[in-house]
């Protein structure tokens, strides 16, 4: 069996919700000042996109239990990620990459 | 009978995962690729377009979005998180009380979210920020239907202020006399013309003396008017908007769409966008936005069509899957208010969740993705 959780951890305990709660409060404040502070916008945009992938993380893993069921679920989780990211990906070419350099 | 037990999360053939967690996440990786698909095709447009540096994607102030209230509603749906995670907690420990007030706060914080969206979507649409309705270019039969669309805009601020600018009663009734003189001395100085005309057809008057005797008229005119105008507005300091807007009415048929386009949203904002630039256009103008942003008056927004079809598909379905979760949490509530809500409930509720957290972690793009990068 997959199931490899420890079975001593299995219950998420409010001082774990609150702690998540407070990191994602903060990660939040933090994008908007970064939009407001940092002037370079490549920067700006990648921690903005970074903050939002460490909030997202954070969600799935504490408030949906990922955690603690991800032997159980990793195989549903993992292949949607990669198809996520790569459809992102082959989408771009043609418009992105390519128009630029017509003209 | 069964049917009390079947809620039960029980451990089945092959991984030891309850049907029903299995199948809500089955349904979210679908619901995962769904928003892929939108986002990816906002990314896809945003990034694909033709001339970013005359005609740049516009920025969330082009638009009428306000960062502040984007984040505010991020925070919403973060606390409404930690609130359905609660009630799960509070039900697991057998505490179905407390469980009810955690899923009635979600469903108000829920609600909360969806009032801010729906102000959003009003100041959009009062804005005409609507896929479709956006002037993007000037040049050609646009900047025409573009002078025609403005000029309806001014008349409705010059000939409704209180709805436009919520001037009170008695400015209203100064501001209609003001009207009623201007229509007075328009027709004192045509009357003036026409005698001019009447002369000249009598050859009492040489052609180049009734063109100097037309425009001293009209200098006259103007400076009269313009003068009462300001009294006017030094009386009743609301009309300025109203009046400012009068005077670009007077100068609209003169002026290219670019310069209307200019006089509205300002040089500040035009130099952001060089493809609407007036050739020949020096200084600063400040665009009658600038001093009062609440006129709806229409500026060109390159690609701001596309900017609201991107923005209402996301948010849009972004909405409706909030109202989704809250008919959800509606359904608990009721069962616990006729006593049907209970520990056995305790699955149906981590499964809500899982769902409500989904419905947050799109928002977490969303806000970054239409708000701030």
């Amino acid at each position: 069996m997959t199931d490899s959780h420890d079975p001593g951890h299995h219950e998420p305990t409010l001082n774990l919700y609150f702690t998540v709660f407070v990191a994602l409060s903060i990660f939040t404040a933090m994008s908007f000042l970064v939009f407001e502070l940092v002037a370079d916008k490549l920067t700006a945009m990648l921690i903005i996109l970074g903050v939002a992938v460490a909030k997202a993380t954070l969600v799935v893993m504490y408030f949906m239990h990922a955690k603690y069921d991800w032997g159980r679920i990793y195989f549903l989780i993992i292949p949607v990620v990669i198809l996520a990211i790569m459809m992102m990906v082959v989408l771009m070419p043609d418009t992105v990459v390519a128009w630029h350099n017509v003209e | 009978m069964a049917h009390a037990v079947a809620d039960e999360p029980k451990a089945h053939m092959g991984l030891p995962l309850p049907n029903g967690k299995l199948a809500m996440w089955l349904f979210l990786v679908t619901e995962i690729m769904f928003f892929t698909g939108l986002i990816g095709t906002y990314v896809l447009l945003r990034n694909g377009q033709p001339n970013p540096r005359t005609e740049p994607w516009p920025t969330p102030h082009d638009v009428h979005l306000i960062e502040g209230v984007g984040a505010f509603n991020t925070f919403v749906l973060i606390c409404s998180s930690l609130t359905v995670v609660l009630a799960h907690l509070a039900l697991g420990k057998g505490n179905v009380k407390r469980a009810t007030v955690y899923i009635t706060i979600t469903l108000a914080l829920g609600c909360v979210f969806l009032v801010v969206k729906a102000f959003e979507y009003k100041s959009k649409i009062e804005h005409q920020i609507l896929p479709g309705r956006v002037f993007e270019k000037l040049d050609g039969p646009t900047g025409a239907s573009y002078i025609r669309h403005v000029d309806g805009q001014l008349r409705h601020i010059v000939e409704h202020p209180t709805e436009a600018v919520g001037a009170p009663a008695a400015a209203v009734e100064a501001w209609k006399g003001f009207l009623k003189t201007v229509d007075a001395e328009q027709a004192a100085a045509r009357k003036k013309k026409d005698e001019l005309d009447k002369r000249l057809e009598k050859k009492d008057i040489t052609p180049s003396a009734a063109v100097e005797q037309k425009k001293a008229i009209d200098a006259n005119l103007n400076t009269e008017l313009k003068k009462q105008g300001q009294e006017l507005v030094e009386k009743h300091k609301e009309l300025a908007p109203v009046a400012a807007s009068w005077e670009l009415l007077q100068r609209l048929p003169d002026l290219s769409p670019r310069q209307v386009n200019l006089a509205i949203a300002g040089s500040q904002y035009v130099e952001r966008k060089p493809a609407l630039k007036v050739p020949g256009q020096t200084g600063e103008v400040k665009g009658l936005l600038e001093h009062y942003p609440t006129l709806h008056l229409s500026y060109a927004i390159p690609f701001g069509n596309m900017w609201a079809s991107c923005y209402f598909a996301m948010t849009g379905f972004h909405a409706l899957h909030v109202f989704g979760g809250l008919v959800i949490f509606v359904i608990v509530l009721l069962m616990a208010l006729r006593g049907r809500f209970g520990v056995r409930h305790e699955p149906m509720l981590e499964y809500t969740g899982l769902y409500w957290h989904f419905v947050d972690i799109v928002w977490i793009f969303l806000f970054p993705l239409l708000y701030l990068v």
